[in-house]
């Protein structure tokens, strides 16, 4: 009786993982795609400037910065890196916060601007997640220098 | 030995309230969701198995920690285990926790017949432990390291003292009684644990694999070591969780028990502990976990117990953690 316990639970856990994972074929389309294109992208990432202008924590790091000029550069790297037609022409990320000292807290304050945008531009759940996925790496080249 | 106050939950639970109708502006820089929730034994992880993250909402920058209270509510025995946590520059933990079993009255009463003890002299009979952990990361980033497989890395120890591995008056203290060697036993363990963003059809998943060095029963609430087995055994444990969204968690977790205990009437045969969870964080301050889970049937090999049904191992755990 107890033999048959672990085997049935780990049944049950595994059809519950397999039926939150959304049946749908894989992603026909590019994150670009998903996200957008460069209009959608473009939505995003001009309301979270507008988030980031407000957000206290991190603000600061933005007083002096070209806001036509950042944003331009961030639809552009985000176009990039989400597989669209662009080419990011801007600094390297490491080049670009150098001086800068920004801190594991203040990357995260980002990220959830970000995420305040994408949910106000009703980018799906999954799709934040593989911006946020191919975001994530640059933590080390932004922070700490 | 004085059990959990009947009044904790009630004030934790008031905190949580408060907390969940405020913005909890204290809370650290990590991401919300990014620090778990706190195990059984008061160390951060999932509800039974301590995962390679460091409690709090702390970054590497900050200090953070964690408070928590856990009722198991089982046919046969209740657990509770309440416990608080530091969490020191998202590298090292320090932690705290008490955990009492109450074993129920129809257990202890064919045990208080056959010692020909007074009636009812056994109701009542609780067993508590105290735990304190410290667990520090090694390597990896569980969140940020996205372009490798690399996981967070983290190893722990985990001190746990029987407080009533035998009584004053020789007559309930359970573990003894059942063939314990030990009051005191220190597990340690390593933990990998990795956040896959957007990795289960585009879904976070959260999996973590924990390896233990452990002679504790039933984790240490039945002693430590025991006839068949007195030394450290390894043994493993696992979960894992798809994030809905970035509040919301739900999973399952497995963790094998090393089974010291002879067969017989006074035996009892550990089974692992198994449960499906959803966890639910309303803001970084605040982490509520529901779980059906299965923890098997420890106190019931106590004397003459009738045959135990699949349903007397299950039960509802729910736990509450704050967080800064």
């Amino acid at each position: 009786m107890h033999v048959r316990k672990p085997v049935l639970m780990l049944l049950v856990a595994a059809l519950v993982v397999a039926a939150l994972i959304p049946c749908r074929p894989v992603q026909a389309g590019t994150l670009y795609d998903d996200l957008g294109q460069k209009a959608g992208i473009t939505k995003v990432l001009v309301d979270m400037v507008g988030f980031i202008a407000d957000d206290g924590r991190i603000n600061h790091f933005f007083a002096h910065a070209d806001i036509p000029h950042l944003e331009g550069e961030l639809v552009d790297q985000v176009c990039y890196v989400s597989g669209g037609p662009c080419t990011y022409t801007g600094k390297s990320m490491y080049a670009a916060h150098q001086g800068m000292h920004i801190k594991e807290a203040d990357f995260n304050a980002l990220v959830e601007d970000l995420q305040k945008s994408m949910y106000k531009n009703d980018v799906p759940v999954p799709v934040q997640n593989r911006l946020i996925a191919a975001l994530a790496p640059l933590f080390y080249p932004v922070t700490y220098h | 030995m004085p059990r959990i106050s009947k009044t904790w939950p009630v004030l934790f639970g008031a905190a949580v309230f408060m907390l969940i109708c405020s913005q909890a502006a204290w809370a650290g820089g990590r991401l919300i969701g990014t620090g778990g929730v706190t195990e059984i034994e008061g160390s951060a992880g999932g509800g039974v198995v301590p995962w390679a993250l460091i409690a709090g909402t702390e970054t590497r920058d900050e200090v953070g920690g964690t408070g928590f209270y856990t009722h198991f509510t089982g046919s046969d025995y209740n657990i509770d285990a309440a416990g608080v946590a530091i969490g020191i520059n998202e590298r090292l933990e320090l932690s705290y926790a008490r955990q009492t079993i109450s074993i129920s009255n129809a257990i202890t009463t064919p045990v208080n017949a056959a010692l020909m003890l007074p009636t009812g002299t056994l109701n009542g009979t609780t067993v508590s432990q105290d735990i304190i952990g410290a667990k520090i990361k090694i390597a990896g980033d569980a969140v940020y390291d996205q372009n490798s497989m690399m996981p967070q890395i983290a190893v722990g120890v985990q001190h746990k003292v029987n407080d009533d591995f035998r009584s004053v008056l020789g007559i309930t203290g359970v573990p003894e009684v059942l063939g314990a060697k030990h009051a005191a036993g220190t597990d340690f363990y390593m933990a990998f644990t990795k956040v896959f963003i957007g990795a289960a059809g585009g879904l976070n998943l959260a999996v973590d694999g924990t390896v233990r060095e452990t002679n504790a029963n039933e984790n240490g609430l039945l002693g430590f070591g025991g006839p068949k087995h007195d030394g450290y055994t390894t043994q493993g444990e696992g979960s894992i969780g798809v994030f809905l969204n970035p509040n919301t968690v739900v999973g399952a977790e497995y963790r094998t028990m090393p089974n010291n205990f002879a067969t017989g009437a006074l035996g009892t045969q550990e089974q692992s502990w198994k449960d499906l969870f959803l966890a639910y964080f309303p803001n970084k301050a605040v982490g509520l976990t529901l779980a059906y889970a299965s923890l098997g049937a420890f106190p019931s090999g106590i004397g003459t117990h009738p045959v135990i049904t699949e349903e007397q191992l299950n039960g509802l755990y729910l736990s509450g953690q704050v967080s800064f």
